[in-house]
């Protein structure tokens, strides 16, 4: 049956058995008179129409919406009280909706209708929600924060569609953003990890449209916004006059020195990089190109303006924001096709992004020019390999560079290779020749520290870190060995350290993700989980190397709070999408078997756990060992149960959460051991 | 003196008969379009030979010569009576002080007021450009047979546009109707409302049972001669010694609780309005307890709306 229904009064209209229209307050599902009621009909601009089964079902439809529009815009007005007990009041209300009437989901996607003016103030109040005790409101707000960025570049893309993509409808760009936003799909858009993915979900919110020529035209503009999703297109200088940024006071252009010049344009590359971290690429676009005109207005100037891309693309690699990545590189291989090192970086990219032939071909063609720069593009090659597990070939690669033998760090990335395939004896012989040579380098010892690390020689891998940390003098390659520090700190439960060593890391680097990441993970450990979610950014699916880590820790955190959905979302539904290594792969298994442990879902457990190949990192193994007696004891396997215990008692690695897993399972208490396997999890990626 | 004050009431008429508050331009009462001659459809806005705007149909219904001629005729009726009963005073002053201090009052419920000041676009950037600033309903729905039903057949296909209020002296509308007052700005709506001298409901039912009888005349009134409409009716209510407290009281009546008792003068503004036409916000007595934090949450936020408008 058709229904009218208001969002705001709560009506609905419908066609009685007899023919006569039947007005019906829902939430008390009483009947009103259209004549004597006139007055409480006033509000005529939200009434949508519905197709229901029945009565019922148009009655829960109407109150589903009211309640949901009731939710959203008490959370929209309460973010400008001063009064800090009519906000509470206010978020009790909204806590109850959520509770009892409202979906979260349905809430967060209707909250975003737009990015905020101030998401901080969101943010602000998820906390205080928090606080408060009222855990649905304070998930449901701090989800909308965290999705503004993605928000906000997709509406810049949104705004900046072509007009001539809409012509054919009759209701325009703006309607058609309000279909989208009353889907409720704006947050899973948002998140989408692929274009594929997101055409999928985009097309049949507008399944309804009886023109298969507007169809067809919805089609296009899926494609259009997944193209720029996911490669970052840019937009022409007259689109970006109409986004809605203050715009900077325009640069004189009376000649300036040298060093100004350096310095004006470090100061524009640190703005462009704090607007692709705050989602505004609209804006950094804007600044990138008001840079690259002026540094590239001489033909000398062209070199100094692929080095500010380059420079730009490599923090965005370094948080995670491969997309906007990927524009730069591409703006700076148009300004020199031949670019060598432009080449080797955009090469790298698509290698971190999957995209392994069309990396190959890059590297492939840089190969082809003589000097230094191709003998680190046949690295970067093997690199490729290496990331798509082939190691032999990679290897094989390596060996095929002429005098690979005198060439230390071909050498040692051989050494690096037979370390992944798990030949640690043989890697540990290259990397000790390399030294007795005179050819070692810190390269070489972080090969043997992370192969010390993968037997469970923690102490060992601790000490050859900080030797190299404290030695190292290069700015760049230091930070990476101080995270790995950290990284094996956490593991041994030095937590203290290792979050002083990031919090310095963040403090210096504010963009660099990895670092952000493990102390997220180190708050997780310190049981103060809600606060490591507080400070992990939300950038929705994986969509190159190492971006698993994001929502790996997010979902342990969300896990240890006992989030279950959410935390599946991260842990499980990203295990075939995100682009791992195998050991990576087997690390994520393990959490997705945990997720299902912790809802008792033994079987899905199983399934995955059947998946973990052998691993060569004792501490995986022994967590793997330990899930599969969480496994036995869930399903009263006593003999299996016995089995496993022997083998785990019976020596392995010494950890504190581990051990104290299996005293629980013993026990018969999966609610801690639960707890315990998630702190394994957190304490081991890094 | 209270001569000379119910000519003023009277002359006014007059000058009001053919342009509208504001000297915004309307038809002539006989319903011929002021710039092409041609008839006008009384139930629409603008000329459909031409498209002039011809004002809204409600305001035009209100002002026909047949109207006017009408309500003064009951208003010189009312006077000849106040004047051998001895309170001629008190109906002077009760109808100066309706010209002056009463504006329309539309009472709404906690969330419809909630969405009022919640749909302002400063929350969000990038707002306008994505919803724009009107309707947020599908074109598709702008016929849909339902809607027009509840929106019933008095005041014919023009109905559906019509938004309801009170006329009040005070911020107070009807409690029957939701727990908030929204007290509109007169410069909002004095060109676009109309008056019915009760509610519509009973006024179907008494004056005008079926679609198809005429509307009785004299009962209607305009922004500019709504004083005369509400002297006119209560008129034999007033007594020597009352007080404009006592007036208050009289214009809107109301027991909180049966919508049926309620007596008012019913205010039929043309189209909608939004947040920035309301003056005032105020709660209805004796709120829920459970709805008490949103009525008190709508009003704070409008209150901080309008301390920064």
């Amino acid at each position: 049956m058709k229904a009218t229904y208001s969002r705001s009064t709560g009506v609905c209209v419908f066609d009685s058995s007899g023919g006569v229209p039947e007005v019906v307050y829902a939430p008390e599902s009483k009947r009103l008179n259209p004549a004597l009621d006139r007055h409480a009909l006033c509000i005529a601009d939200d009434w949508d129409v519905t197709e229901c089964a029945d009565i019922e079902e148009v009655l829960q439809t109407t109150c589903d919406a009211f309640y949901l529009e009731r939710a959203r815009a008490l959370t929209q007005i309460c973010l400008s009280f001063d009064d800090a007990e009519l906000r509470k009041e206010v978020l009790h209300d909204i806590e109850t909706d959520l509770a009892t009437r409202v979906l979260p989901e349905r809430l967060i996607a209707r909250l975003l209708l737009a990015p905020l003016v101030d998401s901080e103030a969101m943010q602000e109040l998820a906390k205080e929600a928090l606080s408060l005790g009222f855990a649905a409101t304070a998930n449901s707000l701090k989800r909308v924060a965290e999705l503004q960025p993605l928000l906000r570049r997709f509406v810049g893309y949104w705004l900046n569609l072509p007009d001539q993509l809409f012509t054919s409808f009759s209701y325009a760009r703006r309607e058609l953003w309000m279909r989208l936003v009353f889907s409720g799909q704006v947050p899973k858009l948002l998140e989408a990890g692929s274009s594929q993915a997101f055409s999928s979900l985009f097309s049949p919110i507008f399944f309804d449209e009886p023109s298969i020529a507007k169809r067809k035209v919805i089609v296009s503009i899926a494609n259009e916004l997944a193209k720029r999703l996911q490669v970052g297109d840019g937009f022409s200088s007259t689109a970006l006059a109409s986004y809605d940024e203050t715009t900077e006071d325009a640069e004189t252009h009376r000649p300036v020195s040298a060093l100004g010049a350096h310095q004006s344009a470090l100061s524009q590359v640190d703005a462009i990089v704090k607007a692709v971290a705050e989602g505004k690429d609209e804006w950094a676009k804007q600044i990138m190109d008001e840079l690259v005109a002026k540094q590239a207005a001489t033909s000398s100037g062209v070199k100094f303006a692929i080095k500010s891309l380059c420079n730009i693309a490599q923090q965005c690699a370094e948080m995670f924001r491969t997309d906007f990545e990927r524009t730069t590189l591409e703006k700076a291989i148009d300004l020199d096709r031949s670019d060598a090192w432009t080449l080797i970086q955009f090469g790298d990219h698509l290698k971190r992004g999957g995209e392994y032939e069309h990396a190959e071909q890059v590297f492939n063609q840089v190969i082809q020019e003589p000097g230094a720069d191709s003998l680190v593009a046949a690295s970067a090659l093997a690199d490729v390999y290496a990331q798509r597990g082939h190691f032999e070939t990679a290897i094989e690669m390596y060996k095929s560079i002429p005098d690979w033998k005198a060439i230390a760090i071909v050498r040692t990335a051989i050494a690096d290779n037979l370390r992944r395939l798990g030949l640690f004896d043989a890697a540990r012989k290259a990397y000790e020749e390399l030294e007795l040579e005179g050819l070692g380098s810190y390269r070489s010892k972080i090969g043997k520290a992370e192969i010390a690390k993968r037997l469970g020689e923690l102490p060992l891998a601790e000490a050859i870190y900080r030797n190299v940390v404290s030695a190292e003098r290069d700015q760049q390659d230091a930070w990476v060995y101080k995270l790995a520090l950290a990284g094996i700190l956490k593991q041994q439960r030095k937590l203290a350290e290792a979050f002083q060593i990031v919090e310095s890391l963040i403090e210096e680097f504010p963009f660099l993700m990895e670092a952000k990441l493990l102390r997220a993970a180190i708050w997780g450990l310190m049981d103060r989980e809600s606060i490591g979610l507080d400070s992990l950014p939300d950038s929705g699916k994986p969509r190159a190397y190492r971006e698993w880590l994001q929502q790996y820790y997010r979902g342990l955190l969300l896990l240890k709070l006992g989030r279950f959905e959410d935390a599946k979302t991260r842990l499980v539904e990203n295990l075939n999408s995100a682009l791992l290594t195998g050991e990576e792969r087997d690390i994520q298994r393990l959490a997705a078997a945990v997720t299902f442990l912790a809802r008792n879902e033994t079987s899905e457990a199983s399934l995955v756990l059947e998946k973990v190949v052998a691993v060569s990192d004792r501490y995986v193994e022994y967590l793997w060992k330990v899930l599969q007696l969480h496994m036995a004891v869930a399903e009263h396997d006593q003999k299996r149960k016995d089995e496993l215990l022997v083998t785990l008692k019976s020596g392995g690695v010494e950890d504190v959460y581990l051990s104290q897993a299996v005293k629980e399972l013993e026990r018969g208490n999966m609610e801690q051991a639960i707890r315990f396997e998630i702190k394994a999890l957190l304490a081991l990626a890094a | 003196m209270p001569e000379a004050n119910a000519h003023s009431i009277r002359s006014y008429r007059a000058v009001a008969l053919f342009s509208g508050g504001n000297g915004m331009q309307i038809a002539n009462p006989n319903e011929s379009c002021s710039k092409c001659g041609m008839r006008a459809n009384e139930a629409v806005r603008h000329c459909q030979a031409c498209g002039f705007d011809l004002g809204p149909p409600n305001v035009r219904a209100s002002r026909t010569a047949k109207e006017v001629a009408a309500l003064q005729v009951r208003y010189e009726n009312e006077l000849e009576i106040a004047k051998k009963s001895g309170y001629s005073a008190e109906l002077d002053a009760f109808a100066k002080l309706v010209a002056e201090r009463s504006s329309v009052v539309v009472s709404m419920t906690a969330e419809v007021a909630l969405q009022l000041v919640a749909n302002e676009g400063n929350l969000y950037a990038n707002y306008e450009q994505l919803v724009g600033g009107g309707s947020r309903v599908p074109a598709k729905f702008e016929n849909d047979s339902h809607r027009l039903a509840v929106v019933g057949s008095l005041f014919g296909s023009y109905g559906e546009k019509l938004r309801y209020g009170v006329l009040s002296l005070t911020k107070n509308g009807l409690p029957t109707y939701g727990e908030i007052f929204c007290r509109l700005k007169p410069i909002t709506i004095d060109t676009r409302v109309s008056f019915l001298e009760w509610n519509s409901y009973r006024f179907a039912s008494e004056k005008k049972p079926s679609a198809t009888d005429q509307f009785p005349p004299g009962y209607r009134a305009d922004w500019e001669r709504r004083s005369v409409l509400a002297a006119v009716k209560l008129g034999t209510q007033l007594q020597c010694g009352q007080t404009e407290k006592d007036w208050e009281g009289m214009l809107v009546v109301s027991d909180g609780k049966n919508r049926t008792l309620d007596d008012f003068i019913e205010a039929h503004i043309y189209e909608g309005f939004n947040v920035f036409s309301i003056e005032a916000m105020t709660a209805a007595a004796n709120i829920l307890r459970g709805r008490r934090t949103l009525v008190r949450a709508v009003i704070t936020k409008f209150e901080k709306m309008q301390a920064r408008s």
